[in-house]
Formats: structure tokens, sequence, C-alpha cells
């Protein structure tokens, strides 16, 4: 059994451009090696096989030097759900079957996933508003990859991958972005239709088939084939752009018509995150999402942004459980969630 | 109503079909209608994404005709059937052995079956290029539908400059 170390915090959660909106923005790439079956109908020395040779490709990537290499069929089920929970290997991935992995870049900014759905999903997230330089990198590590590696590529369809709702670019690029205002004013659904007619999609906070959580909402494009790269980006951050100039003015409305209130809520969630004694994810996510809203609409400025950031996946049970040093109950760790929060707001 | 085919359980499946002109009605219990096929992975009520592109390939390969007529793919052996099944390729070689019916689901999913992106090897240059060259043909195409001829001449002839400037 391989044990996942704690690791340091993911340099994507400390602010960047449009920080108080955006949290992060996304790129990964699907890509897979010719002459061999796609993961789900590859026999388990076939899964190692591209396993080891993506490995070596990685380590003699300039981009990724010093990358830690986490084979995740040998890590224990606490390990897995931790690496899920910092956003570096999807739900697939832990859940899957035999030889898979995960090579993790400096700060958790750049990561390739092995044997997912695809043989490698170059991932790249960056803090804030931030599309270009996110696809910069992973374009880079793409690169090097292919120095290496026999990428399957049709000239006519593009990088070819599993499911062909991916085939062309093989690009999935997402923004991750907290929208409290325009659900206290209940404009939510309307831009959120349209966005669905402008062909992107949009999902809870943990990605594929989760529940909307905190008001934050993820953003993607759904078409691969057709579009570049820089045109797919380009509409993405346009759209992205339009969400936070309606946000921003929803916040302006609520501030004028009803600023105690929206101050009460704000500060009624720094209270309450500050003397609690026991407290559900749940809760101490839309207390912090509240508090991100009053740090956004200049209402409250005791508390840092990269520190709220790294609190939604502090509190979160992998992380509580890791830093414990073991498994704790629910119970427990409702009590060590609620210590970790007040340590952080109380003084 | 009881099942018109067993005649003991109560009928909860009603199917309308239309045959040569002609409206055919059928009330099943779930059974029966499972037995005689009517039941695919939607009516279970398992609604997911393999599940659909199964069922958008389903209606591009009318079953019967083309899915005999459909090869295995060579190298890993995968059906189309399978990949109806699934939702997902074997391989990449499935993409040759299964061009004709890739290319109209590829036209409903992403509305297009041709790549626009990155080719791999090229540098930052030679792919700005390819871009504009790609832009570029995607105008000319609207200007000869728009029947703007004269925008179309000016079009092709940049296109060629562009691309003689490859040699």
């Amino acid at each position: 059994m391989t044990s996942v170390p704690i690791l340091a915090d993911p340099a994507w959660l400390e602010g960047g451009p449009e920080g108080s909106i955006v949290l992060s923005s996304r790129v990964r790439l699907a890509r897979n090696l010719r002459g061999h079956p796609f993961t789900h109908r590859a026999n388990p020395d076939e899964r190692a096989h591209v396993f080891e040779t993506t490995r070596e490709a990685i380590a003699a990537a300039p981009s990724l030097a010093g990358a830690e290499i986490v084979r995740v069929d040998r890590t224990s089920s606490l390990d897995r759900q931790y690496l899920v929970e910092r956003h570096l290997v999807s739900p697939d991935l832990a859940a899957g079957s035999g030889p898979r992995g995960i090579a993790i870049g400096d700060g958790e900014t750049t990561s390739v996933m092995i044997n997912e759905e695809d043989h490698l999903r170059i991932q790249s997230v960056r803090a804030g508003l931030d599309l270009t330089e996110a696809w910069k990198r992973a374009d880079r590590i793409d690169d090097e990859l292919d120095a290496v590696l026999d990428l399957a590529y049709s000239k006519e369809w593009g990088y070819l991958t599993a499911c062909p709702t991916n085939t062309g670019t093989g690009l999935r690029a997402s923004v991750l972005i907290h929208l409290p205002a325009l659900m206290l004013t209940k404009q939510i659904s309307k831009v959120l239709r349209g966005i669905s007619q402008v062909g992107l999609a949009v999902r809870g906070m943990f990605g594929e088939g989760t529940e909307v959580m905190g008001n934050f909402f993820q953003i993607s494009n759904q078409t691969t084939l057709g579009t570049s790269e820089p045109d797919t980006l380009g509409s993405l951050d346009r759209v992205a752009r339009q969400i936070l100039d309606h946000e921003k003015s929803a916040t302006e409305v609520l501030l004028k018509n009803a600023r105690l209130q929206v101050e009460d809520k704000v500060f009624r969630a720094y209270g309450i995150l500050g003397e609690c004694r026991v407290i559900a994810s749940q809760e101490a996510l839309s207390l912090v999402s509240a508090l991100r809203f009053g740090l956004s609409a200049g209402l409250i400025d005791r508390v840092d942004l990269g520190r709220l950031n790294r609190l939604m996946i502090e509190t979160l049970p992998a992380h509580l459980q890791k830093r414990a040093g073991g498994k704790l109950d629910q119970v427990e760790r409702d009590y060590r969630r609620a210590e970790l929060v007040r340590g952080v707001f109380s003084s | 109503m009881k099942c018109q085919e067993c005649g003991k359980n109560d009928a909860s499946m009603h199917y309308k079909e239309i045959r040569d002109g002609e409206v055919h009605e059928q009330h099943l219990c779930a059974e029966c209608a499972e037995k005689k096929g009517y039941v695919g992975p939607a009516a279970k009520g398992e609604f997911s994404i393999p599940n659909l592109l199964g069922s958008m390939a389903e209606s591009e390969f009318p079953p019967g005709e083309g899915e005999e007529a459909a090869p295995r793919c060579a190298c890993c052996g995968m059906t189309y059937p399978e990949f109806k099944a699934s939702g997902r390729l074997g391989c990449p070689e499935c993409y040759e052995a299964f061009r004709l019916p890739l290319i109209p689901l590829f036209r409903r999913i992403h509305g297009s079956d041709r790549h626009l992106g990155k080719t791999p090897g090229e540098s930052g240059e030679e792919r700005l290029r390819t871009h504009a060259i790609r832009m570029l043909k995607e105008r000319l195409e609207r200007c000869v539908r728009m029947e703007e001829f004269e925008e179309a001449a000016r079009i092709r002839d940049e296109i060629r400059r562009m691309e003689s400037e490859d040699d």
C-alpha cells in the first residue's frame, strides 16, 4: 500500500484575476496511445504497460519536472478520496480498477491522470479567470509528451478518444464560478438557461452528476470537433465574463435594496464559523459562501480570500481525517471541522 | 386492462406503432414487454451517457441492414453493437472500422465531423497559420453559399498564397 503524504496548499486556491467571483479555470486534454485498447477494454497487463510507458514520458517532460507519481490503485480508499477532494483525481479514476494513477506537478496546478477513461488526461488549473494560461501550460505538457509518445490522432478527426463526445481537440475547459447574488435575486435560472443555449454545460461544484453546493457553478464547453482550441477557450471566457457582469450588477441591486439583510447574513456566517462547536460540511460550505459574498461585495474585510478557498477543501471529510491521522466517524468529523473553522475565525 | 400477451398481469406498458400506414396498439405487462424486446434502457429508467449515445448511434444505423455490414474492429475485435451498448469505442482503430456510422454521430454530438484544432508536432507559428487557413476556408464556403463570388475569389487567392508558403 502506498501512502499519500499530506500535500502542501494548492497554488490555485490563492485567488487570481476576478478571484472574488471566479475560483478557478481548468483545462483538460484527453489523449491515448496508438495501438492500445482504451482503458475500459484493456486487461491488467495492457493497463500496466500504458501506465509504465506514460510514467516514463512524464518523468522526462520538463514541464512536469519533480512531479509526484502516485499509483492510485495501491492507495487506501481514504487517500483516494483525499485526492478526489483536491480535484486531482476524478471520482471515476478513484473507483476504477487495475493499474492507474496520477502525476502531480508543482503546486498541483498541473497534473496527469493515467488510465482514466482515456490513457492520459492532462490537467491544468489556474486561480481565478485565466483560461489562456491554463491552456498554455496544458498545451506545453501535451507537446512534451507527444514528442515521446505515439498519440492516437487522425488528421480528419483529431485526437481519438474512448468516448466520441471528446473526439477532436479532447479539450474540456471549465470555469468554477461563485454566484450568490444571482441565486439570492433568483435570476440564476435565467442565466443558466442562457448558458445552455450557447452550447455550454453547467454543473455543480464537484463535477459531473453532483448537486450545486455553496452557490458554485462549473461552466464548461461541450463540443470538441469542428472548433479550434482558441475558439473554444474564447467563447467560454466571453460567457464567463458576461456572467461575472450579471453577478456584479445583481450584487449592486442587493446592496441598494437590502443592504441590512445582506450584511446580517454575512456577519451571522462570520459569527457561526467563529463560535460553532459542531458543523456539517454542507453548512460550513454555505457559510463560507456567504463570507465570500461579503468579501466580493465589500461588506467585510477581516477575512482573506485565499484562506476561505483553502477552507472549502480542508473541511471536506477525507481532509479532516488525513489531518487527524486516521478514520473519523461523522460525529467526530463535525466536531473537528468546527474546531478547524473556529481556529480561523475566532481570533 | 390486462396484458394482451399473457392475459394475467395488468398492462402497464402501452405501445403505438405505425406499420405500413396502419396504427397498431399493444398493451403489455412489464414482463411481456421485456420478453418481446420493447423495454430498452430508457424504459427501464437507466438514463446515462453511454445509453444515450448508444441510442443516438442506433438511429444512425438502422438495425438489420447496416449492422451486419458493419465490420468488427480488426485491432481490438469490438463490434458495432458492443459500441452501441457501452457508448465507448474499443481502441483508436475502431474509428476506421466504424467510420460510416460515426460521421453522422459526430454531426449530431458536435455539429461537425471535421477536426479544426491542434495538430501534433506543429510549432506555434505553423499552428496559427493552419488556424488562419481553416478560418479562410470556412469564410470561402460561406461566400459561395451566399453567392458572393468576388469576395470568394479574393479569399481563394489568399488561401493559395498562404498555402504556397508551406513549400
